[in-house]
């Protein structure tokens, strides 16, 4: 629910991972210029600033780039990360030291066979999952009771989305603060995988772990309505409705589906939900206004 | 004769200390007669960390004839553990409860708990010093102590209710005469009792109708002698609503500023974010009051005229920026299960609130305590809780339990996010 600008500091990266979307920008990297230009130019007040790549960790000028968001006055830092280099303590206590506080986490799975895989790079679970554990531990510098707060983005794609709910039962002893499950296939219908997703949420429950889907509109979501992240913030990417929304209860709120599955087999398992308690609480939530991607992202926005 | 020994026990959150027994022990102090007869030994405990049988140990070393315990939600189930204990060993022991979790049932925590043996009911000092004066003198009997319930022939009954104490500095300053000794970040100076309001999910202004003040020498004294102690830098207030009377908040910032020269700021105090104006943040910030805690509780103006709260939200807005603007950090309450509503009119509140920029967000799930309209007429609200301590709503009718516990899962990571930020 907390907002943040996000500033894309280019696509490089450790990792290799197939269909990575921020390759696609073709931005390889940009100056500390241009990204601190890019975090000037974010409309004041400032709530937060979230660093995404590519990764942004393997820049030489992170602790710069931190320190100068922080003097630019946001008041939370986030770093989206594939957790790779966090698993050098130094390095961390450097980043908590600067002022970065807040940890977005993208892991694939629990299994180094499916991680590995997606990401290409043998050994990356375990470094991942070494920066993780370090975090159990982990206290801001100055602020000895107080420990930085750690999401972990599990982006779902054909290879690992059957493999999500034993992720999350390895997720959860590790104790993130929260846990987002962001839907990127493209090419399977969701019908056919949504089962281990809805099966992974409870089990998040049931481990008393908070657990978001992000890019599943709300008609897949049924009777887990209040786990849509796009409900408490702007899609990250755009999304559009598709023609059977018309006659959804939910037509108001939901964003409909991520624009570039729209001429995939995405938009043919949407189904019109036609009765909902929840619609006059969330008309009231939402005020007709939430799903703008570009309300949301419009100072910098640029691929995940 | 030897001295009555008294042991009142505790159990707090970390490092605190409890004034409701400091002030029961300088009540007790003042009577002369009673003074060389009573010896009372007062012990805090930290809920968090020490259990029953660790509080037994040190209660066995003195083996008082009297074990008061002040009891809470928070510390009931710890409490009664004690007491069973302690009863195990000390038969002959008094187990006496007080405190706003067993004052407005006491008949049935009687009933349900055959080792305690006496409950005192609402404002506590004067009934317990009676009942001491009755054990010292062996005069009168317990029938003839107001404010009090007891066994007859096995069976619970109560004497009438005690008024409570209109004077308020009738009551020594715990922190004048000794009986407590301020300590950095866990004093507080109570300044008042009593609210004006009747929130049906409050006990204090059901069962401490109209406010009555501490008088402003008395408040000025206490607060010279806590900021006097070596190494206190901070202290709290106890207040229901600090800026409820403009004059009054004029009159107690002035004095605190004049007594207050070695800057010691002031923590926490409630207040009513509407009545806030440009005027209350000067005074406030003249008081060196460092962050206030304030509502909504809830945004929604059904749930709230339900709750029979108070609440402008255009006045609230305006007085939550005048806060900011005057750099008084703002804690902002939203309760959790609150009848009427439900998780996404929660959600809506916890977003409205945001909005707002406070400082810290604080999310506390419904406690439905005795003594509140909640406790007694739960089939109104549509409300179900749990009947023993800390009395945690299940659900209501628009709130179901799913939904409810997904509210507090979601509001940890929500309040971590937000709270958690750069100065």
């Amino acid at each position: 629910m907390v907002p943040f600008h996000e500033i894309f500091v280019g696509f490089r990266c450790n990792l290799q991972c197939g269909e990575c979307a921020a390759r696609s920008s073709g931005v390889a990297g940009r100056s500390k210029s241009e990204l601190i230009a890019a975090m000037s130019a974010c409309a004041q007040p400032r709530e937060g600033v979230v660093l995404s790549g590519g990764e942004p960790l393997i820049r030489s000028d992170i602790i710069e780039l931190i320190q100068a968001a922080r003097e630019l006055g946001f008041p939370r830092i986030r770093l989206r990360t594939n957790g790779t280099p966090l698993a050098d303590l130094r390095f961390l206590h450097h980043l908590l030291s600067a002022g970065c506080h807040h940890f977005e986490i993208k892991l694939f799975a629990g299994e180094p066979r499916v991680h590995d895989r997606i990401t290409g790079v043998s050994g990356s679970l375990e470094q991942t999952w070494a920066g993780m554990e370090l975090f159990r531990r982990a206290v801001i510098p100055g602020r000895m009771d107080q420990q930085p707060f750690v999401g972990i983005l599990i982006p779902l794609r054909e290879e690992n989305v059957s493999n999500v709910p034993e992720t999350i039962l390895a997720l959860v002893a590790l104790r993130p603060d929260r846990i987002v499950l962001s839907w990127e296939i493209t090419t399977a219908p969701p019908s056919r995988a949504l089962p281990p997703v809805r099966n992974a949420v409870n089990l998040a429950l049931l481990n008393r772990t908070w657990i978001l889907t992000e890019n599943l509109p709300l008609c897949f979501m049924k009777d887990l309505e209040v786990h849509v992240a796009e409900l408490y913030l702007p899609p990250r990417i755009p999304h559009e409705q598709v023609a059977p929304c018309r006659r959804c209860v939910y037509r108001e709120f939901c964003p409909g589906i991520p624009a570039r599955a729209m001429k995939t087999r995405f938009s043919q398992d949407i189904k019109p939900v036609s009765t909902s308690i929840h619609s006059a609480a969330l008309r009231s939530l939402v005020r007709g206004k939430r799903f703008s991607h570009e309300d949301g992202y419009k100072a910098d926005a640029e691929p995940r | 004769m030897p001295a009555l020994t008294v042991t009142l026990v505790s159990f707090n959150a970390e490092g605190h200390f409890s004034l409701a027994n400091g002030y029961l022990k300088a009540y007790v102090k003042e009577d002369r007669s009673l003074r060389p007869r009573v010896d009372i030994d007062l012990v805090d405990f930290a809920v968090e960390s020490h259990d029953a049988r660790q509080a037994l140990f040190y209660v066995t070393q003195r083996m008082p004839r009297v074990l008061g315990l002040s009891c809470y939600c928070w510390n009931m189930e710890v409490s009664l553990e004690l007491a069973r204990m302690y009863k195990a060993v000390a038969p002959e022991s008094l187990i006496v409860l007080g405190g706003p979790e067993v004052g407005p049932i006491a008949e049935t925590c009687l009933r349900d708990n055959n080792t305690v043996d006496l409950v005192v009911r609402g404002e506590g000092e004067a009934t317990f010093r009676e009942l001491l004066r009755h054990l010292v003198t062996g005069e009168g009997s317990l029938e003839k102590i107001d404010g009090m319930s007891h066994r007859r022939d096995g069976t619970a009954v109560s004497t009438p209710d005690r008024p409570p104490i209109a004077d308020l500095d009738e009551i020594p300053s715990p922190y004048l005469t000794g009986v407590l000794a301020a300590r950095d970040r866990v004093t507080y100076v109570e300044t008042s009792r009593g609210c004006p309001y009747r929130c049906a999910y409050c006990y204090e202004g059901k069962h401490f109708p109209g406010v009555r003040f501490f008088s402003d020498m008395r408040i000025q004294r206490e607060i010279e002698a806590v900021v006097r102690t070596p190494g206190v830098r901070s202290f709290h207030l106890v207040d229901s609503v600090f800026n409820l009377n403009k004059e009054r908040l004029r009159r107690l910032a002035g004095l605190i500023s004049e007594v207050n020269q070695r800057g010691a700021q002031i923590l926490t105090v409630e207040i009513l974010a509407d009545l806030v104006d440009e005027e209350t943040t000067a005074l406030l910030r003249l008081a060196n009051v460092a962050s206030v805690e304030t509502g909504p509780q809830t945004v929604h103006a059904d749930t709230l005229a339900l709750m029979k709260r108070p609440h402008r939200a255009d006045a609230f807005a305006h007085g939550i920026r005048l806060l900011r603007q005057a750099g008084i950090q703002v804690l902002c309450d939203l309760i959790i299960g609150l009848p009427g509503d439900n998780f996404f009119r929660f959600a809506q509140s916890v977003r409205e609130v945001m909005e707002l920029r406070p400082t810290t967000l604080v999310f506390s799930i419904l406690h439905v305590l005795p003594g509140t309209d909640l406790y007694e007429n739960p089939p109104h609200y549509g409300l179900r809780f749990d009947c023993r301590a800390p009395h945690l709503v299940i659900d209501t009718d628009t709130f179901p339990f799913a939904e409810i516990d997904r509210a507090v899962l979601m509001s940890i990571p929500v309040a971590k996010e937000y709270n958690l930020r750069l100065d």
